[in-house]
């Protein structure tokens, strides 16, 4: 008789908590630690700094993204109030604060803190999700590391964006959709409820959440998939119908509940920014106040016509212009192109060094997500192409829906004119990252089943490294100061078109 | 040799068991290796150290009175510096500030056969070209990228060159060759050969 470890014996008892406990221990101490940190706003805080401090102080103003993520960066600004002595009257005068209008002693991190927050807590989605899936702890618990240590998604998410905030719910979606499917309910309209009320919380965020209406399809496909292959077209249909309705009308309230939120609180109008808005909006603002249901319909109005007119004022991608650092989507998988958020020089004993704020992914976890994809590809093709036989039903058809997700984002973004950045991959990136981890799952079945040294031995060793491969570029999220010299080290391909600060 | 024979063995034998395993430990390896290679400090012989000073004020002369700033060295194996419009080394990659800003090299050289030798300096902008104490020949002013033809006699032993270079703005590039009346080759300064030899 062997006597167990007792250590080992506490860890197996309560593993269903502590693996992602501890995912959650590292992903709140990557993602929040220093958050103060840099002292100044850079890309896109200078605007959702302003649109949020408008929240905060009850300004109408209209915006190229709708009003989700803002709120909750004023909302966390509102409840810690770490600029109280600060005048931020500055603020409310325009839609881009420059850094030498900033006022003085202005603290950050309150705007930053959910980004940051939601984002570190969205790995407990996807780890639950794939562990739903794979049912295999340790494979579940690398993967989601992918999110953790990407220096990529770090850097941005620990700024006041709108990307951490939107990836919970993307997230939580997912989650939502994987828990519905593998729980062995009975699939009914609730569900689909649910689910648009969910994606209705991404789509208030940032409009390219509207890609996650595919996860509409796919618990549709879970739901009268074996009646459709049958032929049992018109006993689907009233369920088509019904689901449908449901679910875009939970994802239509949400959205038009957060703009009336927003229209609601807007109650002040600066002389100076009136954003076009109609004179009937202006009238029944002052009239009617925010919360009336005729000034959230002509507010709305403006809103989505605010949001249209601005995306059509976008310039589109200039590859010739120098100071370009919009990006070809087709480049976005490979990494490029980074986009240098800020930097700044200082001499420490006579060498010159440079703190950098630079939109560079992990290397090993893009490449891992772009090889996954392609070795999806194969699988689907082999399948209906080839008939080649299928080992794992479930993984395969979660495999197709993620890959499916993957690539319709990027067929949709590629129809689009305006500039791209790469941050705007993030999206589908995590679809990869999934993917790659159904994937993994999927190709060594049989071996995790065996329980093959070796295999576990890979995982362990690719969790590694792309850990070590974080640390390796940290000083681009974390803004290390580096020599010219160490810049170069981390230059490794040329694709991702950085540059060194001379 | 027979234990690398039974680890080569080993390693087939296992490969042929498990293809998939082992294809994504090689994946990693592979990247792994890829890894070190890009993040392994790039070494060059150190045969000519590179005085690089950063001016204050604009240059337009080689020979102008210098205001220096800031200073470097950078030790190169050859004096190839040149890759589109930018000082750069094949290895090293890019050198020097980006503008305003002079490199001085200067070195002993070993002369094995006697005779006509030619050196080639290329420039972006300016430089000046000293053998034996001697000025040999110059571009005093900036220019685009332009190579000469230098005349020299050279007798059998140790000899002497500096090179000083500006660069001012916008495109640069510096580069030195050297050819022996008779062999049609050229040879980068730096690159050793039967006729001269860089320690």
């Amino acid at each position: 008789m062997t006597v167990q470890n007792p250590l080992l014996a506490f860890c197996g008892r309560h593993k269903s908590w502590l693996v992602p406990g501890l995912l959650l221990a590292m992903s709140l101490l990557v993602y929040l630690a220093g958050l103060q940190y840099p002292k100044s706003m850079f890309w896109d805080e200078n605007y959702h700094v302003v649109s949020a401090q408008k929240h905060v102080d009850g300004m109408m103003y209209m915006e190229p993204h709708p009003p989700l993520g803002k709120m909750l960066l004023g909302l966390s600004e509102a409840v810690f109030n770490p600029n109280e002595n600060v005048d931020l009257s500055s603020l409310l005068k325009t839609d881009y604060l420059k850094g030498s209008d900033m006022p003085k002693g202005m603290e950050f991190w309150a705007y930053r803190l959910p980004s940051a927050l939601m984002m570190a807590l969205s790995v407990w989605f996807l780890y639950q999700l794939l562990f739903r899936i794979i049912r295999y702890r340790p494979v579940a618990f690398v993967f989601s590391l992918f999110v953790i240590f990407d220096n990529a998604m770090v850097l941005h998410s620990r700024a006041a964006m709108l990307e951490g905030v939107q990836f919970f719910f993307i997230l939580m979606s997912i989650w939502y959709f994987v828990r519905t499917v593998t729980s062995g309910v009975v699939i009914s309209i609730k569900h689909y409820l649910v689910l648009g009320l969910m994606i209705g919380l991404v789509t208030a965020v940032k409009l390219n959440g509207l890609v996650l209406t595919l996860l509409y399809g796919m618990l549709l496909l879970e739901d009268k998939g074996k009646d459709l292959l049958k032929g049992a077209y018109l006993a689907c249909l009233e369920r088509v119908v019904l689901s449908a309705v449901t679910f875009f009308a939970g994802l239509a309230a949400v959205f038009c509940f957060v703009f009336y939120l927003h229209i609601g609180m807007g109650t002040h109008v600066e002389p100076t920014k009136k954003y076009k808005a109609s004179p009937e909006y202006l009238t029944s603002l002052k009239n009617n106040g925010g919360f009336s249901f005729t000034t959230f319909r002509l507010g709305f109005k403006d809103n989505l016509r605010y949001i249209s007119e601005y995306a059509d004022g976008v310039p589109r991608l200039d590859i010739c212009k120098e100071t370009e650092n919009g990006s070809y989507y087709a480049k976005w998988p490979f990494g490029g192109k980074g986009i240098n958020y800020r930097w700044s020089k200082n001499n420490v004993d006579g060498v010159t060094k440079v703190s950098y704020s630079y939109l560079v992914g992990n290397p090993l976890i893009w490449l891992t997500v772009v090889l996954g994809i392609l070795v999806s590809i194969s699988l689907i093709l082999g399948r209906f192409i080839f008939d080649l036989p299928i080992k794992d039903e479930r993984l395969f058809m979660y495999i197709l829906y993620f890959t499916g997700m993957y690539l319709s984002y990027m067929i949709a973004i590629a129809q689009i004119d305006r500039v791209m950045y790469l941050y705007h991959y993030f999206v589908p990136l995590l679809f990869g990252i999934i993917n790659a981890a159904l994937l993994f799952a999927y190709v060594f079945k049989e071996p995790l089943q065996q329980g093959s040294r070796l295999t576990w031995v890979n995982l362990g060793a690719l969790g590694v490294l792309v850990v070590a491969m974080f640390a390796y570029f940290s000083p681009f999220t974390f803004g290390i100061p580096i020599t010219e010299s160490q810049f170069e080290l981390r230059n490794w391909f040329s694709l991702w078109d950085i540059e060194v600060v001379r | 040799m027979s234990k690398l024979i039974q680890w080569a063995h080993c390693a087939l034998a296992l490969t042929l068991e498990k293809p998939k395993e082992v294809g994504f430990s090689a994946l990693m390896a592979l990247f792994l290796g890829v890894a070190i290679y890009h993040s392994t400090p790039p070494m060059v012989d150190k045969v000519f150290a590179l005085q690089i000073h950063k001016n204050k004020v604009p240059i337009k002369t080689v020979s102008q009175e210098r205001d220096i700033v800031r200073s470097q060295t950078v030790w190169v194996d050859k004096l190839m510096l040149k890759d589109g419009a930018r000082i750069v080394h094949p290895k090293l990659g890019v050198i020097g500030f980006g503008d305003t800003f002079f490199i001085d090299v200067e070195s002993d050289f070993t002369v094995k056969k006697a005779g006509v030798y030619y050196f080639i300096p290329g420039s972006d902008d300016g430089f000046s070209l000293d053998v034996d104490g001697k000025r040999l020949c110059a571009y005093e002013k900036d220019r685009p990228y332009a190579t000469q033809r230098c005349r020299v006699e050279l007798d059998e032993g140790t000899h002497n060159f500096k090179l000083s270079y500006f660069q001012g703005g916008g495109h640069a590039g510096l580069t030195l060759a050297y050819q022996f009346k008779g062999d049609r080759k050229r040879r980068w300064v730096g690159e050793n050969s039967r006729y001269l030899r860089f320690d």
